[in-house]
């Protein structure tokens, strides 16, 4: 607990230096291309983070966060484009629309673990994926030119520092509801979720309940993420939400510290942001990128930023499995 | 039509099986899903791409005779076998006794290792492969039946019929069986974990090989990232089938075949594979731990 608090108190000062940093950049940053990079990895921040909820915070696999990436992408551009509706409002249906998406893949959650749910959330990735690829309004495979930017009162979001810093304000704030949460009724809830599903059911913690909206809330902030970019690209294809974007934000998540606040985003500024950043090693920096993820797993395996405590308790889990195993009590690994 | 449809979808589905099998069995063993599963399956596509190309055969429009299709067979199971094992000792022992989490982003980091350096040493173009028997084929019944998909459909069998064997009959097959049934007891009774944990990943690997080398054939292309795809599928097809249980990974992979086929003939060819996973998802909400769960062997 004292750790919790000194973290806490640490993150006071460390949050409001990580803001002024992030709003001072474009002042010192001349060329479009790094705010270009910068405005990814605000992205990936925001689906990296929204992904914690869900596994970080509640102990839930989930290999399909693309999908709802997707969702709101293709929700929010068909709203602004064949309704004429503005970003804002468009951005708000596709929020809900990933929630609801997120509840209806939460559903079985309920009856499946480990890597039974991994495959469930996999498959979700791809069919929303095949469907963007099939369908007649998302134009197939040719994907949606066009979409509009953001507009505010006559001011339009169609500089790249504009976008900057709306991009960037929406991460801050995905990281500030994950911080609020992980430290409320609810995010307690999540948690004891993850650390012992029978101790916190039998102190009548609704595990139904807990796991759909973890689902649905992680989805509605990866669409906000997905709104952000069909706006800020202009263009969206079914090649842009891939199984390997799943993979690669569940990596940004794990490496920067699973369950943490800041992990995430600090993922997201590694393996979004080195990839551009190496750019001239062109050939080389994903191979290397694989290395550093192998060699990162065997010297630091909580992540980055991550509390030992996190895989304590993933390891202390699957002790006492075993240890059921072994007593010959019905465990099985996904029941 | 159905006849024709199901006897694709058992050639494509006993290639899943093949590729099945190492996810399956790496899993009844260490719990974790080896994610770079797929580009050692691509790896293999590669050996026999250069193999041919070493013993002197045009890979556009060639066609290989059969001793030179096991010729190229051998040796790239050999080379993925070690491949296999050296990306255990290499990315997965150090982190045997963390969390799994941790080895699947270990996993992930070798597929995206595997996979572009494949791309730097080979290219990223798609290559020709060689065909076998030129396309000759027999009817049964009305269907077009190829001599290459009975080839594949051959050697598969013959794999895992020598899969079978020795899993059940020989002292390292037992020696797999015991740990991958309880790990603690296995190793209280003197089992070198290393050891089988070495020879899982590579049996797991040369099939992965073996599959990779016959799709490239069956297809007639190889391509750095076509370890995704089929990766994606074969974790599909062994989860199907109740993970960790060979014989389930087997029924896995071939069912998984025979709905794409028909789900593609019937339905619609552009949701064949949304239709895999639909089907996937609610078998696994049914019976959530697979077909044949662990443990019936």
């Amino acid at each position: 607990m004292t750790r919790a608090h000194g973290f806490a108190s640490a993150a006071r000062f460390r949050a409001p230096v990580f803001v002024l940093l992030l709003a001072a950049a474009p002042f010192f940053i001349g060329n479009d291309y790094m705010l270009h990079v910068l405005v990814l990895i605000a992205l990936y921040s925001i689906l990296a983070e929204s992904l914690n909820v869900i596994v970080g915070f509640t102990g839930q696999f989930s290999l399909g966060h693309a999908g709802f990436w997707a969702i709101g992408a293709y929700v929010s551009a068909l709203l602004m484009i064949r309704l004429g509706m503005s970003f804002w409002s468009a951005a708000v249906v596709s929020m809900a629309a990933g929630y609801v998406m997120g509840v209806l893949l939460g559903l079985p959650a309920m009856r499946l673990k480990g890597d039974y749910l991994c495959i469930v959330t996999l498959g979700f990735g791809e069919i929303v994926r095949i469907f963007a690829t099939n369908l007649e309004v998302t134009r197939g495979p040719m994907g949606i030119p066009g979409i509009p930017m953001p507009e505010i009162g006559g001011f339009s979001f169609d500089s790249e520092r504009s976008m900057y810093y709306l991009c960037w304000a929406s991460a801050l704030a995905t990281m500030y509801v994950a911080a609020k949460m992980r430290h409320s009724r609810f995010g307690r809830a999540l948690m004891s979720v993850r650390d012992d599903e029978l101790a916190a059911a039998s102190l009548g913690v609704n595990m139904t309940y807990y796991k759909v909206h973890a689902f649905g809330l992680g989805g509605m902030f990866a669409a906000l993420a997905g709104a952000l970019y069909a706006s800020w690209t202009t263009f969206i294809s079914p090649d842009v939400f891939q199984f390997s974007d799943s993979a690669n934000i569940f990596c940004m998540m794990i490496l920067g510290g699973l369950g943490t606040i800041a992990g995430p985003v600090l993922g997201a500024f590694l393996l979004a942001g080195l990839p551009e950043v190496l750019r001239q090693f062109a050939e080389f920096r994903l191979i290397a990128l694989g290395l550093l993820m192998i060699i990162l797993m065997i010297y630091r395996p909580g992540g980055i930023l991550g509390s030992y405590d996190t895989v304590g308790a993933v390891k202390k889990v699957r002790r006492r499995k075993i240890d059921r195993e072994v007593q010959g009590t019905n465990v099985t690994q996904n029941k | 039509m159905f006849f024709q449809q199901l006897v694709n979808g058992l050639a494509v589905g006993s290639i899943y099986a093949l590729i099945a099998i190492g996810y399956t069995m790496v899993y009844g063993i260490l719990f974790f899903v080896n994610f770079a599963h797929g580009d050692i399956y691509m790896l293999g596509t590669y050996c026999a791409f250069f193999i041919f190309g070493f013993i002197g055969i045009e890979t556009t429009g060639g066609v290989i005779s059969v001793p030179q299709f096991f010729a190229a067979l051998l040796p790239s199971m050999l080379i993925c076998g070690a491949i296999g094992m050296g990306l255990e000792k290499f990315a997965y022992r150090p982190i045997r006794n963390g969390s799994r989490l941790s080895a699947m982003i270990s996993a992930l980091g070798a597929s995206l290792f595997l996979c572009n350096t494949a791309m730097y040493l080979f290219g990223s173009q798609t290559k020709p492969m060689p065909k076998l028997f030129a396309g000759e084929y027999f009817t049964i019944g009305g269907a077009i039946v190829s001599y290459i998909q009975t080839a594949v459909l051959i050697v598969s069998l013959v794999l895992m019929a020598a899969l079978h064997f020795f899993i059940r009959h020989t002292k390292l097959g037992k020696a797999i069986r015991a740990v991958s049934d309880d790990q603690r007891a296995a190793v209280l009774m003197g089992i070198d974990m290393d050891r089988v944990i070495s020879a899982t990943f590579a049996i797991g690997s040369a099939l992965a090989g073996a599959a990779g080398i016959m799709v490239g054939i069956y297809y007639g292309a190889v391509y750095p990232t076509m370890g995704a795809v089929a990766g994606i599928k074969a974790f599909t097809a062994a989860i199907l089938g109740g993970i960790g249980n060979i014989p389930g990974a087997m029924v896995g992979g071939v069912l998984l075949g025979i709905i794409e086929s028909l789900g593609g003939a019937y339905i619609s060819f552009g949701y064949r594979d949304a239709i895999a996973f639909f089907v996937l998802i609610i078998v696994l909400c049914l019976m959530p731990t697979g077909i044949l769960r662990k443990g019936r062997t």
